[in-house]
């Protein structure tokens, strides 16, 4: 394969053309699309056929219909009845990192927006902005919208939900770039175009006495500018022509402007069947009927059948006196001329809505029914092919007629189209790109002939570029020109920055042997394309052009380089190089059997100011979609820095069903409390492969538990995790077994299964795989590690308020290691829990009087009894170590619940000058705060270094916001809630306080078995 | 109510150079016959702060700008249809909407978030409606604590419609701490509370349609529903009686929607009253407002200051 660079002429052309295209975040197929054979004179028609009540018509064949052009038969050379079925939505599209052009889905509903800057004023486009952010709010999954600036053509395409965010950052890029004239002399375009064009005598008389009579003369004779400008004018009527003329020259280039944004916008969508809906959004510009643009647009609507709509943004902004637009009052002899202007001045936007098959729109709220409309007629209609009998190229307009021999039905189709014209074509984009080339790069949703793939990873600051696009290619769709050993593909790819429309391109040609290329099952062609570029929202266009063949094919993916706490592109592929590295690839289907890596790493983390070491954790799920099958979980663990210093973690897992799978990825980071969440959706295909389990012995399989305990002694734990989850039950126990009668990976084994048991509640089997794993624990260690090991359940089992359960736990604990500090701190945890649980309503044991009044005597007794074995525990776990911070605020929490507020005040406060950790520094100081609330102004001192300690606590905040209260502060207690409410936060995670109350103390088993367990 | 800071010289004819008077604000809701009643004048109310008749004025009357702070329940007893029905009638509340009103819309569960808001684009705020999943503990005193005391006066006398279907569980503050507080808040406040099974029955008020007591009255709007019950907690009542808004039970159906709009029928009800306290002391201040004209009446009862 040999790569050279294109002409730098070509991608300019490119790029020209790309100004006007847009672009689509997904393609996953829907349906195989009508294939038609092009020709430079093939003509294809897209027909509707509706019946009486306006409903589709179905079932057709070719010989119903007749086709004539310019009343001439014409013989239908290619026939294609389309039918699909009702909206389809696969959300799951969306979640997926990686565009392909197999099979363009184009969407039932679509719109494609062209926001007409050059005829909109700040106002205007304001409300047009307003209007439009709220339409795209009601787009629903599946939809699709295209945006274009007309001012700059820039253009951008996005599927809803997940392309919201970029299609409202580029809505509110829309400017209104028209400029409202406010001057003495000011001239409507209406005026200016009567007055240029046609001499409007009655024209010029009114603004002629209105230069007169506001004594622009007088001003322009005397102010220094004017009177060098305008020294040669002799009278209002002199002056009215100059500025007439120079008024419709400025409008006629606005106009201009616009109609070439339409053009090219209806050419970009042309390529895709259906009808399509264009929405104009503008205050309107003149008609003029010699103006080529007008049939340009016209012509294009129709080879595109689409239909434009024309949204006029003057009602949006609701009535605007003249007086206001013109900065003076109005004059009842301009009464008349203005009412004309209102009417006239809209006449070309009018006219290209009308002529195309639309309509004006007075507001937003229609735009839903348009979008509905054209959806529901896109779902059954007819494609009819055929070649001119009449080939001359004589540029004129062929009327096309379709006749369908069925009673009491209404056709709908193009009207007819402009034949090429005649002699060499002029010096357009044409002769320095193939036509197809051109429509490749311009299509929003990629471009079919060859098939191409393409996936971006925007990677860590590591030497390099740091964005890597990774694109594959068929190469059965190429080949090689007569007589050349190797088929010819050239490449181009855009990448444009969604802010400022900025495009950075590379060009190559590729070179594909053709021993290479004809192979059976050859392989697709992997390419990488290598970028630097700063943060930003990116859309990147990849072309390719068989020289062959003549075919093309193109695929556009948008994506985001972020800063700040972020992660790099997760790594999913089921190839590896021989050094260990994974393969960037540009898929998301993958077959049975096949062992994926999903790998990930955390950037930007910031760093605790105490140790100077990032303190990030990161927990993932793998599930089937396709039941909701969750086949692994991992709760929120540290994600330790690697040798490298990467915070990177890789999880493998083997697929033993054909399905749609996902892994869930939430990591955090505990220093700047910022949470990342991150979907990938994969596709697994094909046939199971030989169960392994029926193979003879367990060798293969053990093999397999050895890999999986190496890596979870190698501290890839989650990856251990994911690997076992993913292992037959059978073969898991089998590993296990052998692992036990190996003394070496007994403690990795014993904490793996633990793990496994805990992962998603309470897993018995694996429990008592553990259990057997804990007799096989060397006796000097084994009190120890059982104690852990107890402590590790009871803990999990306390999550789940399954609290006489895990009681007995720590009770199991204590007996085997009384000075366990960490399973005293965990029972201590437990009687506070019950404690603080007084909601009978949750089903978990409370005292029913609490909620009721006083408490009964026997509640009173409960309760004393677990403030003192509480104190009691916590107390003993401080005597086996005393730098068990969390274990004396609790003990200060317990004290202050008890009534004993000296005492609780004097741990809390040791606990609080102590403290390095946030989670035990906030903690210490709210509870210090509410120990000392009968002095407000100490209380509120507490609250605040709380809520420093740990910005997004809301307790912090709603004990702050209260003592303000309190205190007659209630505008910055608003303050305070309303800081608070601005803190983003998670649906799905224990917040501090939560975990605090349900006893999760911060020193974990789990943690200290995994740490048994290491090398 | 409200306290207030102005220049006296601003409410006097003859100025006083840099004095100060505090004045008070109460929402009274007026209606005859089950109908708001339009077009009362100072004259027709007649006020008690701690006893002391107080000279009143009508800052506004119904139909003022409504300034809404929506308080979702979103703990895991709310998820399936509940939630459904909440957003309805959720939704159903926002498109009653004027276009001058604001709303602001806030979730709670094992936190309280902010959704969007204070808006008139109440689109937005469905929007946000939408992406609403149930989960979580009900940390009910926090966030009624945060409704009450976060609506902004500039966009409309402030108006909490809360709904939760549990009691309390997770909260910093305690319903005593919550009380108190609210003694010195600034909103009314509205809640919703949903019944659906017969757990939630026992939640239900007594067999009749209303009861009142110290904790205010409970207003059943859907047909009586069936099986053991008992007393609701009474904390959401007597915050609401507090406040001078009520408690509205609403069991199958679009139950919680019609309670929803009644309440929202109510808030665009209200007289906003004003005065200056005169001959009172500062501390708790058990207020008293009578009709002059037939009709009844509800208003707070009684502020801290």
């Amino acid at each position: 394969m040999r790569l050279r660079r294109l002409s730098s002429r070509r991608l300019a052309t490119a790029l020209s053309l790309l100004a006007g295209a847009s672009t689509l975040l997904s393609q996953e197929p829907a349906t195989e699309p009508p294939r038609f054979e092009t020709t430079v004179e093939a003509i294809t028609v897209d027909v509707l056929v509706l019946d009486g009540t306006g409903q589709p018509v179905e079932g057709l064949a070719e010989q119903d219909f007749t086709l004539l052009e310019d009343g001439v038969p014409q013989e239908i050379g290619a026939f294609q009845a389309v039918t699909r079925p009702a909206v389809t939505v696969d959300e799951d599209a969306d979640a997926t990192r990686v565009a392909s052009n197999a099979a363009p889905a184009v969407p039932e509903r679509w719109l494609v927006v062209v926001f007409d800057e050059p005829h909109l004023d700040e106002t205007q486009a304001r409300q047009a902005q307003k209007a439009l952010a709220r339409f795209l709010e009601t787009l629903s999954t599946g939809d699709r919208a295209t945006i274009v600036l007309a001012g700059s053509g820039f253009t951008w395409s996005a599927g809803l939900p997940r392309g919201r965010s970029d299609l409202l950052a580029v809505l509110r890029r829309a400017r209104g770039l028209r400029v409202p004239e406010t001057g003495s002399d000011a001239l409507s375009d209406h005026e200016a175009a009567q007055i240029h064009l046609h001499r409007d005598q009655k024209i010029m008389a009114e603004v002629a006495r209105r230069y007169t009579e506001k004594g622009v003369m007088v001003e322009l004779m005397h102010d220094g500018e004017g009177a060098g400008l305008y020294s040669d004018l002799r009278d209002a009527d002199a002056l009215a022509r100059v500025r007439a003329a120079d008024a419709y020259a400025r409008l006629k280039a606005r106009r201009a402007q616009t109609l070439e944004v339409l053009v090219r916008t209806l050419e970009s969508v042309a390529s895709h069947r259906g009808r399509k809906s264009v929405l104009l959004v503008s205050s309107g510009f003149l008609h003029e009927p010699g103006e080529a643009g007008f049939a340009r647009v016209e012509d294009a609507a129709q080879r595109a059948n689409a239909v434009v709509y024309f949204l006029d943004a003057r009602v949006l902004e609701g009535p605007r006196t003249q007086d206001a637009e013109e900065g003076v009052s109005l004059d009842r002899r301009d009464v008349w001329t203005s009412l004309n202007r209102s009417v006239t001045e809209v006449t070309g936007a009018v006219s290209v809505a009308v002529e195309t098959g639309g309509e004006r729109l007075g507001s937003a709220a229609g735009l839903f029914d348009v979008l509905q409309g054209v959806a529901d007629e896109a779902r059954s209609y007819y494609l009819l092919g055929y070649t001119p009998k009449n080939p001359a190229r004589d540029g004129r307009f062929r009327k096309i007629e379709v006749r369908v021999g069925r009673p009491d039905v209404k056709v709908r189709a193009r009207r007819g189209y402009r034949a090429a014209p005649q002699g060499p074509s002029e010096p357009t984009q044409a002769d320095t790109l193939a036509p197809e080339l051109r429509a490749a790069l311009a299509s929003p949703f990629g471009h079919g002939d060859v098939p191409i793939r393409m996936g971006a990873y925007v990677l860590g600051p590591r030497t390099g570029d740091n964005v890597v696009l990774a694109i594959e290619l068929d190469p059965r769709a190429v080949r090689p020109a007569e007589g050349a050993a190797a088929a010819t593909v050239e490449t181009y790819l855009v990448v444009t920055d969604r802010e400022t429309g900025a495009t950075r391109r590379q060009e190559v040609v590729v070179e594909i042997p053709e021993a290479k290329r004809a192979l059976a099952g050859a392989p697709w062609l992997s390419l990488r394309r290598s970028l630097e570029l700063p943060p930003g929202s990116y859309r990147a266009t990849f072309a390719a052009w068989d020289r062959g063949s003549g075919r093309v094919g193109s695929v556009v993916l948008a994506f985001e380089v972020a800063e700040g706490f972020r992660l790099a592109t997760p790594v999913l592929t089921d190839s590896v190089l021989a050094g260990g590295s994974p393969v960037l690839t540009a898929r998301r289907h993958f077959t049975t059997g096949a062992r994926l890596l999903f790998q990930f790493e955390a950037l930007g983390a910031t760093p605790d100011p105490a140790t100077g070491r990032p303190r990030i954790r990161a927990g993932h799920s793998l599930r089937r979609t396709d039941d909701g099958t969750v086949l692994a979980r991992m709760e929120a663990s540290p994600l330790e820095p690697g040798t490298d210093g990467r915070l990177a973690r890789g999880l493998a897992f083997t697929p033993s069903a054909p399905g749609r799978y996902e892994v869930d990825l939430s990591v955090r980071d505990d220093v700047s409390s910022r949470e990342l969440e991150w979907r990938e959706a994969f596709v697994v295909e094909g046939q199971a492969p030989a169960v392994v389990a029926e193979r003879p012995g367990a060798s293969a399989g053990a093999r397999d538990y050895g890999s999986i305990i190496a890596l979870y002694k190698g501290g890839s734990w989650s990856e251990a995790l994911s690997a076992a989850a993913a292992l037959p039950a059978r073969e898991r126990r089998d590993g296990a077994r052998a692992a036990g009668r190996a003394a070496e990976g007994v403690m990795a084994a014993l904490a793996l299964h633990t793990e496994l048991a805990i992962a998603a509640g309470i897993d018995e089997a694996e429990l008592k795989t553990a259990r057997e794993l804990l007799e096989r624990v060397p006796a000097p260690a084994r009190a120890r590690i059982e104690a852990l090991w107890h402590t590790a359940v009871g803990q999990r089992l306390q999550a789940a308020v399954r609290l006489d359960d895990a009681e007995q736990a720590y009770g199991k604990a204590l007996k085997v290691n009384p000075r366990d500090a960490v399973a005293l701190a965990a029972l201590g945890s437990l009687y506070e829990l019950r404690l603080s649980l007084r909601h009978e309503r949750l089903g978990i044991e409370a005292p029913p009087a609490w909620s009721q009044g006083l408490p009964s005597f026997e509640a009173q007794s409960r309760r004393a009894a677990w403030e003192r074995l509480a104190e009691e525990h916590y107390t003993k776990a401080l005597a086996a170590d005393a730098t068990f911070l969390e274990a004396r605020v609790r003990l200060g929490r317990v004290l202050h619940v008890a009534g004993r507020r000296v005492e609780a005040a004097r741990e809390l406060q040791a606990a609080a000058t102590a403290a390095r950790e946030p989670r035990v520094a906030t903690l210490a100081a709210l509870f210090l705060g509410e120990v000392l609330s009968d002095d407000p102004a100490q209380a509120v001192g507490r609250y605040r270094s709380a809520l420093g300690a740990e910005p997004g606590f809301q307790p912090a905040a709603i004990a702050l916001a209260n003592a303000l209260i309190l205190q007659g502060e209630r505008r910055e207690a608003a303050e305070v809630l309303r800081a608070q409410l601005a803190v983003p936060r998670r649906d799905d995670q224990l917040d501090l306080w939560t975990s605090y109350r349900l006893g999760l103390v911060s020193r974990s088993a789990m943690a200290l078995l995994r740490r048994e367990a290491g090398p | 109510m409200i306290f207030g800071l102005v220049l006296l010289a601003s409410l006097q004819q003859t100025p006083t150079f840099g004095a100060e008077v505090r004045f008070v604000e109460v929402d009274a809701l007026v209606t005859r016959d089950g109908r708001v009643v339009p077009g009362l004048r100072a004259e027709d109310f007649e006020l008690f702060d701690n006893g002391v008749v107080q000279a009143v004025e009508v800052v506004t009357g119904p139909g003022a700008p409504a300034n809404v702070l929506l308080l979702l329940d979103l703990s895991e007893s709310v998820a399936g249809e509940r939630l459904e029905r909440l957003k309805a009638a959720t939704r159903a509340l926002l498109r009653a909407l004027a276009p001058q009103d604001h709303a602001t819309l806030l979730t709670f569960a094992n936190e309280i978030q902010w959704r969007g808001g204070p808006t008139s684009d109440f689109g937005s705020l469905e929007g946000a409606l939408d992406r609403l999943a149930a989960g979580g503990l009900t940390r009910l005193h926090d966030a009624v604590f945060t409704a009450l005391f976060l609506g902004d006066r500039r966009y409309g006398r402030p108006v909490v419609f809360a709904f939760s279907d549990g009691e309390d569980s997770g909260s910093w503050l305690l319903a005593e701490q919550l009380q108190k507080a609210a003694r010195g808040a600034d909103a009314v406040l509205n809640a919703a509370r949903l019944a659906l099974d017969d757990a939630d029955r026992a939640y239900l008020p007594d067999a009749s349609s209303e009861y009142t007591g110290s904790a205010g009255r409970v207003r059943t709007i859907s047909p009586q529903p069936q099986g053991p019950r008992r007393r609701p907690s009474p904390l959401l009542a007597e915050l609401a009686d507090l406040t001078g808004g009520r408690v509205w039970a609403a069991g199958d159906g679009d139950a919680l929607k019609r309670a929803f709009l009644a309440a929202l029928d109510e808030t665009r009800g209200r007289y906003l009253l004003r005065y200056e306290p005169r001959g009172v002391a500062r501390g708790w201040h058990e207020l008293k407002v009578r009709l002059k004209v037939r009709g009844e009446l509800r208003a707070r009862r009684g502020y801290q200051d």
